[in-house]
């Protein structure tokens, strides 16, 4: 009996693995595919393309809708979804080019009528049509889903509806004037859907598999594992430049190094200074540094009894030495933080006589010792593995707060605390949104925001007041005073403490030819024709 | 043998519950899904909206005891995250899992037996006191550093082998190497020990006296004797590789399980936390009634107690 037991068992054993191993095989030649796709490529480098562009990416959306706003749902977004207004993503001075909208005008203070471009051809085949542009924004205005919210503050809040006047225009009426409606609705997370799609698979499957205009349509989606983009031939403009692109997820920075190296991939995202060395070494792998229009910051919590001393906030933000982390941590290509400015703004909005950051000990400690510090302990919330360096930061800084006598200490947490009356600092990113003060204010520092409604951010009325006409006001004037009494405000009370821009690096395969766009927000991947090409 | 089996999974079931309501109520007791999938924040508002949509609004008890009810007829809810129903996410992944599991195991317990009986047998050879050396390495050094290692010096410096994904059967070689190592130590140690002390009864020397080979007597009678404590190991061993794919899993990229199951905790995606921590837990409920089953067939001396 024991006997008879031992060999059945090891030969059931062995015929299940044999069993599996020819399953496994079978999905092997998805990747037979590839590799001799790469052959092809290599030898078609003469004639100039590579077919199928592979992407490591470090962090994926969670699923494709539009209205999917974070930096790793924008890789993607921005391929896949037209808005109605699009930019020229090198400009200097960023031009508003016609997307799926032909033209626009204002029509009264609080109506902009949009003409919309003929025979778009959706990736189902259907025709677009204004009822398709009223839908995508008035499903975001009513917020149909919760996870419309965010979207909707973030960039449709002072829109009121969508009206469809024939199938080829359409009226977006406002609350109030609307200055920035060109940046508000070139933002790829404004882009159009197909109404008839959503209507009828459901939102939930219509995120997994969108029907869009785009130049590349969704092939496959395989969440947390990889995201297939094929060209689409129907497409209004100029076709895609690669058949295919295919995201893997590849969220630890030694795999993506690992990747590109081994010519696993074409591209890799998110590479920190520290291996971009290693890289360097590598043969076949180019780098392209980018310093994005990106703040790491500090949000400060006014309401906190150890902060609500304005004179103790500006006492640690004048005892950063910024050019020091930038010189150890960034090896000097990062940007010290000097105010909550962009030059991408252009002149007059950008005022670059306007530096109120910066480094003075001196002032620190008269600050510290004018204000009521009495040695309590400032921690600084960290989320980890979240913003790049940022424990290696706090930790300098809380160094440098040592020489004016404050102690503080960097608590390093998996997710932050639900509320945060017990929270004095948190470190958080501020990048611009688009290319106007309010694409890096409106989207962080105003009371619909969670810094405000979370109980940290408690600005004066006067910041609120100045706040409303830096957004609203039809007058670039008094837009730009607005701006610079705010940028004052901002010092007075320092709501936040900017500490840098962060420099990272993509790496790619040689030949690969691409760049970054300056008049997109951080993050956007350009992959659409003319952005990208394969020498 | 019925009433064994009745018995057996009344306490199955009764454990599997425990385990639910355990990582029900500690899940919840962490704080807020959303939270944790929108780490820039989120505006009470926000927060409402979300939780109103998923249910999460209504009182405890009432969530846990719908809950029960679905899952008894099939339905384990959907991702918070990806809004698709719990089983289909694992569904599609669960079989990448085992693929990399059951190679693992293979490997392990082919070769840790084969290293144990070469150490057992030829305990005076320079070949076997190395091999308990690297036996010894392999058992003090974590899956995952090897893992990084082996990527390091295969992927990155020699590159002949993919370090990502699960497509070519080359893409199986590390991650199954990395898990196994591990495993073929305890096994190896195992095997040896048990082989040893079955060598020196008397029974054995009475079979060599009476003319029968060594290596006769050592694979006809030493061995399935000496198995009997291997079974209990190969029972932990499964439990080991099942939980050290999670880590595994995300080093390769692999596109199992593991990571689904790290993304969900790290989202605090509730249901999808509960169906792959309860689905673990009766993997390894029912791991252990194999062994035992196993154990009551090979030795009829052991009556395993219900």
């Amino acid at each position: 009996m024991r006997n008879a037991m031992f060999k059945p068992v090891l030969l059931l054993l062995v015929a299940v693995s044999l069993v599996l191993a020819g399953c496994s095989s079978g999905a092997g030649d998805r990747d037979a595919g590839n590799s001799s796709t790469q052959k092809s490529g290599t030898a078609a480098a003469e004639s100039g393309a590579i077919q199928h562009l592979r992407i490591g990416v470090q962090s994926f959306p969670s699923h494709l809708d539009s209205t999917s706003v974070s930096n790793a749902s924008i890789q993607v977004i921005y391929n896949l979804y037209d808005t109605l207004i699009m930019r020229d993503p090198y400009s200097e001075e960023v031009r508003f080019l016609p997307g799926l909208a032909l033209s626009w005008e204002q029509i009264d203070e609080l109506t902009w009528e949009f003409r919309l471009r003929p025979d778009v051809i959706f990736h189902d085949g259907t025709i677009m049509t204004a009822e398709d542009v009223a839908y995508s924004m008035n499903r975001i205005i009513q917020r149909l889903d919760a996870s419309y919210a965010n979207l909707h503050s973030t960039f449709l809040a002072n829109f009121e509806k969508f009206e469809v006047i024939d199938d080829l225009t359409v009226r977006a009426h406002t609350i109030k004037p609307e200055p920035l409606i060109e940046n508000l609705l070139s933002d790829p997370n404004t882009g159009i859907t197909s109404k008839a799609h959503i209507e009828k698979v459901g939102l939930d499957a219509a995120r997994q598999h969108p029907i869009t205009t785009g130049p590349y349509k969704v092939k496959e989606f395989v969440p947390d594992d990889r995201i297939v983009l094929e060209r689409n031939d129907d497409f209004w403009g100029e076709k895609a430049p690669f058949e295919t692109v295919t995201y893997y997820l590849i969220p630890e920075i030694s795999s993506r190094v690992t990747a590109i190296a081994n010519n696993e991939v074409d591209m890799v995202t998110n590479i920190p200074p520290d291996m971009e060395e290693l890289l360097a070494q590598e043969e076949g792998v180019d780098l392209v540094g980018v310093r994005w229009p990106l703040y790491h910051v500090y949000v400060l919590n006014m309401n906190n009894p150890a902060l609500d001393d304005p004179k103790i906030r500006q006492a640690l933000d004048y005892a950063i030495d910024r050019e020091a982390l930038v010189q150890s941590l960034w090896n000097g290509k990062g940007e010290a933080a000097t105010s909550l400015q962009f030059p991408e703004y252009g002149e007059p909005l950008y005022m670059p006589d306007i530096q109120n950051i910066g480094y003075d000990l001196e002032k620190a400690k008269r600050l510290i010792a004018e204000s009521d510090y009495n040695g309590e302990e400032i921690e600084i919330y960290n989320t980890t593995n979240y913003y790049t360096y940022a424990d290696l930061a706090a930790q300098a800084v809380i160094e440098m707060w040592k020489e004016i006598g404050v102690n503080g200490k960097l608590v390093q947490v998996d997710k932050m605390p639900e509320t945060y009356d017990e929270v004095e600092m948190r470190t958080w990113s501020n990048p611009l949104y688009y290319n106007d003060p309010m694409g890096v204010m409106d989207l962080h520092w105003t009371d619909k925001m969670w810094p405000y409604t979370g109980g940290m951010f408690a600005p004066s009325q006067e910041f609120l007041d100045q706040l409303e006409i830096a957004r609203y006001s039809m007058d670039l004037e008094k837009r730009v005073a607005a701006y610079r009494k705010l940028l004052e405000l901002g010092r007075e009370e320092t709501p936040y403490i900017l500490l840098y821009k962060p420099y990272e690096a993509y790496a790619m395969r040689n030949g690969l030819q691409w760049q970054v766009g300056k008049n997109y927000r951080p993050y956007t991947l350009l992959l659409r024709a003319g952005e990208v090409s394969f020498k | 043998m019925g009433q064994f089996l009745f018995k057996r999974t009344l306490r199955s079931a009764i454990t599997m519950l425990l385990v639910l309501l355990f990582v029900f109520f500690g899940a919840r007791a962490t704080g807020s899904p959303f939270t944790a999938m929108f780490p820039d924040g989120l505006t009470p508002e926000e927060m409402e909206a979300y939780n109103r949509q998923f249910g999460l609004d209504k009182p405890l008890p009432v969530q846990f005891g719908l809950y029960v009810k679905n899952a008894l007829q099939g339905d384990f809810g959907v991702s918070l995250d990806q809004r698709r129903p719990v089983t289909e996410i694992y569904g599609d992944r669960v079989g990448e899992t085992l693929k990399l599991s059951v190679w693992a195991l293979t490997l392990s317990i082919s070769a840790g037996m084969l290293a144990g009986i070469v150490m057992a047998v030829r305990r005076e050879a320079w070949y076997s006191r190395w091999l308990m050396r690297l036996i010894s390495v392999f058992y003090s050094i974590p899956g995952f550093v090897i893992a990084i290692l082996l990527i390091l010096i295969f992927s990155f410096y020699l590159k002949v082998l993919p370090s990502k994904g699960g497509e070519t059967p080359l893409h199986y070689i590390m991650p199954v190497i990395a898990l196994s190592l591990h495993p073929i130590a305890s096994i190896a140690r195992y095997v040896q020990t048990s082989l040893l002390e079955t060598i020196s009864q008397d029974y054995i020397r009475t079979a060599v006296a009476k003319g029968i080979g060594r290596w006769k007597v050592i694979v006809r009678h030493a061995l399935r004797n000496a198995l009997i404590p291997a079974v209990t190991v190969i029972g932990m061993i499964i439990t080991g590789i099942v939980s050290g794919s999670l880590v595994i899993e995300t080093v390769f990229s692999w596109p199992g399980i593991g990571t689904t199951l790290v993304k969900a905790v790290l989202n605090r995606d509730f249901p999808m936390i509960q169906l792959g921590v309860v689905a673990f837990s009766a993997v390894v409920i029912f791991m252990n009634f194999v062994v035992d089953v196993i154990y009551m067939l090979i030795d009829p001396r052991i009556k395993v107690a219900v």
